[in-house]
C-alpha cells in the first residue's frame, strides 16, 4: 500500500456558531497574531520556549504518525510534515541533503529571525514523535525569508554551534561536519 | 839585551861565582863600592813573582840556566839580587861543612867586574821611582815591594838558612799562588831555550853511573845547600773563589706552576691528540653549495574523496546519517 498523501481536506473546522476552531476535528485552536506570538515568545525564558515549541511538535509529529511510519521516504515525509507545519501556520518546509548531513529549510515563517528557535523546537519534537528519533536541530543560516536548520547529535549541535559562533560559514561547517564524518 | 844574552852572561857568572867560592875571600870591602855604583846607576828593582825559599845558593846544573826575571819566573839568583841592594850586605864565606863544592886553590879567583853585573830585570822600572832613586846619592835599602821576595844575602851559611826561614814568614803569600816545596826546585827554563837533555847513564862510566835511586851525585848537584824544613806553620793558602754551587735541583714537574696538560689527564675539553679543525680561508668560501630537492616521479599527489552519491531510501537513513555526525 502506498503511502497517503497529506490531504489537509477538512483538516481546519471553524465553528462559528460555538467560535471554536479545530485542526482535523481534534482539540480547538486559537488564530492569534505571529508578532504578538514573536512578543509573548521573547519575553519568556529559554526554557519556557523550548518547552512551548516542544509541544507544538509533538502534536505536529502526532499527526505525521498517524498517516507514515519511518519507513516513508524523504518526500514523503517532507510532504506530510511540511503539511502540518502549514497547517498551524509557521511556513513551507523542505529538506536540504548536504552530504550526509540533513538541513530542514523552512521558507515564510511569519516569526522571522526570532521564530528561528521555535522551529528549531518544533522539529525536534516533530522527529521524536514521528520517527522516535532525538535530535538537536541548530540553526545555521537564515536569510530573508528562508532558514535552514540542520538536523544533528546535541554533541555536534554544540561544535557547529561553536563554529558558527567563530564565523565558520554554515557551509564550512557542513564540510567539517562530511569530513570528520567521512575520516571517521 | 835579548834573554839570549842574558842567560849567556848568568851562566858565565855563575862558574865565576862557583870558583870563587872555594877560595878563600879578603874582606868585602870593595863590594860596596861595587854595588853603590850599580845602584846608584840603575837601581832598578827586581820583580820576582814567585818567592823563593833558598835565594842564597845558586844551583848550578850542568847545564841549567837561571831564568832571567820575567814576573813568573824562576828565582832570580841571589847574587844579582845582591848587587841591586844596599851595599851593608855582609860577605859570604862557605860553610866548611856545607855541601858546597870549594874552589880549587889553582884556580885565581876572578873579581867581577862592572860588566859582569847586569841587569837581569826585565820589567821597565817605573820612571819616578827610577828617577828619585837614581838621583839618590846614597845607597839606601829599598824596602822590597809587595810582590818581590828578595832576601839580602847572608853573610853565613846559617844566616841564609835563616832568612829563607823568615822569608818563609814574611813573605806574603800572594793569593791563588802555591808556596813552592822547599828543597831544590826545577829552573823554569824562558822561552826558547831548550831544556838541557838528561844524562845518558849508559854513556856515563860505570863509577859514574848510580842507581837512581840514591839520587843524584854530588858533582850534579854542585853547591846545593840542603836547608832544612821550615818551622813555620804551613801555609795556609786561602783560595779564593766562588763557593761552590749547589748542583741545580731539578724541580719536580708537579712543582711547576703552571702544570701542562697531559695527554693521558683528563683534559675534558681539549685533546692533544684531535687534529685541529681545518682552516677554511676566506677565498675558499665563494659559492655556496646547493642542495636540491630530488625529483618525485610517479606517485599520484592527487586523491580526491568524495562522498557516496546515492541518497538514502527512507527518510529514517537520511536522519539517522545526519545524526551520526
Amino acid at each position: 500500500m502506498g503511502t497517503p498523501r497529506f490531504d489537509p481536506t477538512h483538516s481546519l473546522e471553524f465553528n462559528f456558531d460555538r467560535g471554536t476552531v479545530k485542526l482535523g476535528g481534534q482539540s480547538e485552536r486559537v488564530l492569534v497574531p505571529a508578532d504578538v506570538l514573536a512578543s509573548l515568545l521573547k519575553g519568556a525564558d529559554a526554557d519556557t520556549r523550548k518547552d512551548f515549541a516542544h509541544r507544538l511538535g509533538t502534536e505536529v509529529g502526532r499527526r505525521v504518525s498517524e498517516r507514515i511510519d519511518g519507513t516513508a521516504s524523504i518526500p514523503t515525509v517532507v510532504e506530510h510534515l511540511g503539511g502540518e507545519l502549514a497547517l498551524i501556520g509557521l511556513g513551507s518546509l523542505a529538506f536540504e541533503r548536504w552530504g550526509r548531513a540533513l538541513v530542514v529549510t523552512v521558507m515564510g515563517s511569519p516569526l522571522r529571525g526570532e521564530g528561528d528557535e521555535l522551529l528549531a523546537g518544533i522539529l525536534e519534537g516533530a522527529l521524536q514523535r514521528a520517527f522516535g528519533r532525538v535530535s538537536a536541530v541548530v540553526p545555521i543560516q537564515r536569510d530573508d525569508s528562508l532558514v535552514r536548520l540542520l538536523v544533528v547529535s546535541k554533541g555536534t549541535a554544540e561544535r557547529v554551534r561553536g563554529w558558527l559562533a567563530s564565523g565558520v560559514s554554515f557551509g564550512d561547517a557542513l564540510a567539517r561536519l562530511n569530513g570528520a564524518g567521512g575520516s571517521s | 839585551m835579548t834573554p839570549r844574552e842574558q842567560i849567556v852572561r848568568l851562566e858565565g857568572l855563575l862558574d865565576r861565582i862557583t870558583k870563587n867560592a872555594t877560595r878563600p875571600r879578603a874582606p868585602r870591602t870593595s863590594v860596596k863600592p861595587a854595588t853603590a855604583p850599580f845602584v846608584a846607576a840603575a837601581p832598578e828593582p827586581v820583580v820576582e813573582a814567585t818567592p823563593a825559599p833558598a835565594p842564597v845558593a845558586v844551583e848550578r846544573a850542568p847545564s841549567a840556566v837561571p831564568a832571567p826575571p820575567p814576573p813568573s819566573a824562576a828565582p832570580v839568583p841571589p847574587r844579582v839580587e845582591a848587587a841591586a841592594q844596599s851595599s851593608s850586605v855582609p860577605p859570604w864565606k862557605p860553610e866548611p861543612a856545607s855541601t858546597v863544592q870549594a874552589r880549587p886553590s889553582t884556580i885565581p879567583p876572578e873579581e867581577l867586574s862592572e860588566d859582569d853585573l847586569i841587569d837581569v830585570t826585565t820589567v821597565p822600572p817605573p820612571e819616578p821611582a827610577a828617577a828619585a832613586a837614581a838621583s839618590a846619592p846614597e845607597v839606601e835599602i829599598e824596602e822590597p815591594p809587595a810582590s818581590s821576595s828578595r832576601s839580602k844575602v847572608a853573610e853565613s851559611l846559617d844566616q841564609a838558612i835563616a832568612s829563607a826561614a823568615a822569608q818563609v814568614d814574611e813573605r806574603e803569600v800572594p793569593i791563588h799562588t802555591p808556596p813552592p816545596e822547599s828543597g831544590p826546585q826545577e829552573a823554569v827554563l824562558p822561552a826558547g831555550i831548550e831544556a838541557p837533555r838528561a844524562p845518558d847513564l849508559d854513556d856515563l862510566e860505570p863509577a859514574v853511573a848510580r842507581p837512581a835511586s840514591l839520587g843524584p851525585t854530588p858533582e850534579q848537584l854542585g853547591e846545593t845547600i840542603e836547608l832544612e824544613g821550615s818551622e813555620s806553620p804551613d801555609i795556609e793558602i786561602e783560595v779564593a773563589g766562588l763557593p761552590t754551587p749547589e748542583p741545580a735541583r731539578e724541580r719536580p714537574p708537579e712543582e711547576l706552576e703552571v702544570t701542562l696538560p697531559r695527554a693521558e689527564m683528563p683534559s675534558g675539553t681539549y685533546d692533544v691528540d684531535e687534529e685541529p679543525a681545518p682552516v677554511i680561508s676566506a677565498s675558499e668560501v665563494g659559492v655556496p653549495e646547493i642542495t636540491l630537492r630530488p625529483a618525485i616521479e610517479g606517485p599520484e599527489i592527487t586523491h580526491v574523496v568524495r562522498v557516496s552519491e546515492k541518497a538514502p531510501e527512507h527518510f529514517s537513513e537520511l536522519l539517522d546519517a545526519s545524526l551520526a555526525l
